[in-house]
Formats: structure tokens, C-alpha cells, sequence
């Protein structure tokens, strides 16, 4: 399933923000702005990594009578999968690497 | 993805948030339409060969064609009858006349037609549709720009 993924620059970008923390839950707007990717091109990649099993998706009740909130973490694969796609920099910055990539 | 805009700052970066969101799921409803839609298709109708893709393209075509038969016979046939059936009277000062031809009759005729075609010859039916909806959208185009 996972090697059929558009690995996209925007997509690595994603993996790499969740791999900052990879056991944590992460909301929408938090990837968001670590990433710089507007919503229009967050979500769909989103949706394609929950699509996947690479992503775990959960709904936050934060206040009753207000809609939930979503919740997004890595799941063992998805880590697997991230770590295999994304390397870091040894300088503190993050690399992203292109290995592998399939269309 | 909405809710997240409860927790943004900024109100243009809410209205951003909320039309890019808005456009992700749009897009992704379109493609889930269609590609339901061709997989229904398969379903029902086997593999999309060519034979199967020309026949559908073929109802089309005819569909098309039989409006714009209907259109042109109803601009240039009975857009002239009033004149020749009252020779005698004046129509310039009913100038909603000039609408029947070219848009109420033919108008009529397209969804009398695709309601009757529509269960039997759905190709046909659809481009009796298409024209009419071409047609329609032509006149209002036509109305606001040129008042």
C-alpha cells in the first residue's frame, strides 16, 4: 500500500513534522504551521496517509456542544515508513531525502 | 479540518484555513463522485471498450444533433410564422416574441424530449440536456452583457 504513495516534497514535509515527535497526537493547524503548507494541500495528504494506515486518526471532544477536534499520529508502519523516506540533517536542520520514491 | 479555525489567531488566516479546506474537500468529494461513478459504470456495463465508449459517444452526437435540428428550425422556421400568418400586424411592440423562437419553444421541446428519452435512449437524452443546458447558459451570458 505504502510504496503506491505519491511521495511529494509537501508529503515529506508532513512525514517529517510527525516524525518530530512521532508517538504524539497532532491537530491540523499544528502541522500546518511546522510544515508552512496551507490547509488545501495539508488535508488531502492527510486523507492519503490515514487512506494508507500510515496515519491514525482520532477525534478530540474539547468542549460538549462544540464539534470535535481531529487528531492525527503516526502509526508503527507509518513510522517505519518515515524513517525509511526521511533523513535528518546532522546540523539541526532537517534533510529531506528522496529515496525510493515512487509515483 | 474546520474546527481548527476556533484556534487560529487571525481572521484572514481563518478565512484562508476555512477556503482551503473548503477546496480539499471539495476536490476530494469530485474525484470520490467520480470515480464511483466509473466503477459503476464497469460494474453495470462490463469493460469500457471502444465499441461500448463509441456507442455511448454516438447517442451523444445524435442527441446534440437532433437539438440543434430543433433549434434551427425553431429560429429560422417559426421565428417567421407570426409575419406570415398576420402580415398585417405590427410585433415590434411585443418584443417578447422574439424570445419563443430561440429560447421558450426549443427550451420546452429539449426537456419534453429528455424527460421521454431519458429511460430508453439515456445517451440521446443527455445530449438533448447538454444543448439545452448550453442554450440557456448562451442566453444569460448573452442578456447580461448585452443587456
Amino acid at each position: 500500500m505504502a510504496s503506491r504513495l505519491r511521495l511529494s516534497p509537501q508529503t515529506l514535509q508532513v512525514l517529517d513534522a510527525f516524525l518530530e515527535a512521532p508517538r504524539d497526537w497532532k491537530y491540523g493547524y499544528d502541522i500546518s504551521r511546522n510544515t508552512g503548507l496551507k490547509s488545501g494541500t495539508l488535508y488531502p495528504i492527510l486523507m492519503r496517509l490515514a487512506d494508507r494506515k500510515l496515519l491514525e486518526t482520532s477525534w478530540e471532544t474539547v468542549e460538549p456542544g462544540k464539534p470535535p477536534r481531529h487528531l492525527y499520529r503516526l502509526t508503527p508502519d507509518g513510522l517505519r515508513f518515515a524513517r525509511e523516506h526521511v533523513t535528518h540533517g546532522v546540523a539541526g536542520s532537517r534533510v529531506l531525502a528522496l529515496r525510493g520514491v515512487k509515483s | 479540518m474546520l474546527r481548527e479555525i476556533d484556534f487560529i489567531e487571525s481572521d484572514w488566516v481563518s478565512l484562508w484555513w476555512a477556503l482551503g479546506g473548503t477546496s480539499a474537500m471539495l476536490r476530494h468529494s469530485i474525484t470520490n463522485t467520480i470515480s464511483n461513478w466509473l466503477t459503476r459504470q464497469r460494474d453495470r456495463g462490463g469493460e469500457w471498450t471502444l465499441k461500448s465508449v463509441g456507442k455511448k459517444a454516438a447517442g451523444l452526437t445524435s442527441g446534440i444533433a437532433i437539438s440543434v435540428a430543433v433549434l434551427a428550425f425553431s429560429v429560422l422556421g417559426l421565428a417567421r410564422l407570426p409575419r406570415a400568418l398576420f402580415p398585417a400586424r405590427n410585433f415590434s411592440q411585443l418584443p417578447w416574441l422574439g424570445w419563443l423562437p430561440v429560447l421558450v419553444i426549443p427550451e420546452t421541446v429539449f426537456a419534453i424530449a429528455v424527460v421521454a428519452l431519458w429511460s430508453k435512449r439515456r445517451n440521446a437524452a443527455s445530449g438533448i440536456l447538454l444543448s439545452g443546458v448550453a442554450l440557456a447558459v448562451h442566453v444569460i451570458v448573452h442578456v447580461t452583457t448585452h443587456g
